[in-house]
């Protein structure tokens, strides 16, 4: 091993990138959209666990906390998966004539990462909903630069929102 | 000027970003066997675009494999790569 480091060290080896970034041109903001109405599926359910007494025995303190603990990871991998959603997008689809027709579409991606990191900072169920609208709005601006209309339907999900499809 | 071919048996690699973990690291330097055929399950480099990727294959035929990333959260896309491609199958970590 030390002798291929003194090689390196005289003759440096490639880089070998693990992400492709080939512009495939396939891109959709749905897995965004599905990701948010998760976060908010998370507080949902951490705001309904109830314990059965003030002060409940041990094993059913460890499986509140056990459960929590779940809910969380689930919603800080979805909150985390919608900035790199719209990460994606914003870096690699939408391009300068996109930016000049939608003027607010920087700020939009701004707003979104810093909400992305207050759901997931807290346990709220107004923020998550700001979230999934703010998503939505990007959503919207994705498929109209494509010149698809957009329509809102029901998501059919637990959290009864709705999600914005291309017609 | 070190240029990996296929004219010799090994080449060396320093793996840049998250795509290939948890196996592979940014910043692990891999060797790779460049005379063999590769397999389905292998960790191959191969140049796309003349940039040289490391993935794994997930397919194969007979003038072409399909190759994708491990985590699937940043690599989510298959890639089609011609064999002429392909540089060699990663052998070592080091």
């Amino acid at each position: 091993m030390k002798l291929l480091r003194v090689v390196d060290w005289i003759f440096l080896p490639k880089i070998a990138y693990a992400h492709c970034d080939i512009p495939c041109g396939i891109y959709d903001p749905h897995e965004t959209q599905v990701a948010a109405h998760t976060v908010l599926r998370m507080a949902q359910m951490i705001v309904d666990l109830k314990a059965s007494s003030e002060n409940p025995e041990f094993d059913e303190r460890k499986r509140i906390i056990s459960q929590i603990s779940r809910l969380t990871k689930v919603k800080e991998e979805h909150a985390e998966l919608v900035k790199q959603q719209v990460r994606i997008i914003w870096g690699d689809y939408f391009k300068d004539e996109h930016i000049k027709r939608y003027k607010d579409l920087h700020s939009l991606v701004f707003a979104i990462m810093k909400q992305a990191s207050v759901v997931r900072q807290n346990v709220d169920i107004k923020a998550c909903e700001e979230l999934i609208s703010m998503v939505q709005r990007f959503t919207r601006i994705f498929w109209e630069t494509k010149d698809r209309k957009t329509i809102k339907v029901k998501s059919g999900y637990p959290t009864e929102g709705e999600i914005v499809l291309p017609k | 000027m070190y240029f990996p071919s296929k004219a010799f048996p090994f080449s060396r690699f320093i793996v840049s970003d998250k795509s290939m973990e948890p196996l592979y690291v940014e910043g692990d330097r891999v060797v790779t066997f460049n005379w063999v055929q590769p397999k389905i399950g292998d960790v191959v480099i191969v140049k796309n675009n003349n940039v040289y990727l490391i993935k794994r294959v997930i397919k194969t035929s007979r003038l072409r494999f399909l190759v994708c990333g491990d985590n699937r959260l940043l690599s989510s896309r298959a890639i089609n790569v011609v064999k002429n491609d392909l540089i060699g199958k990663v052998v070592l970590k080091y």
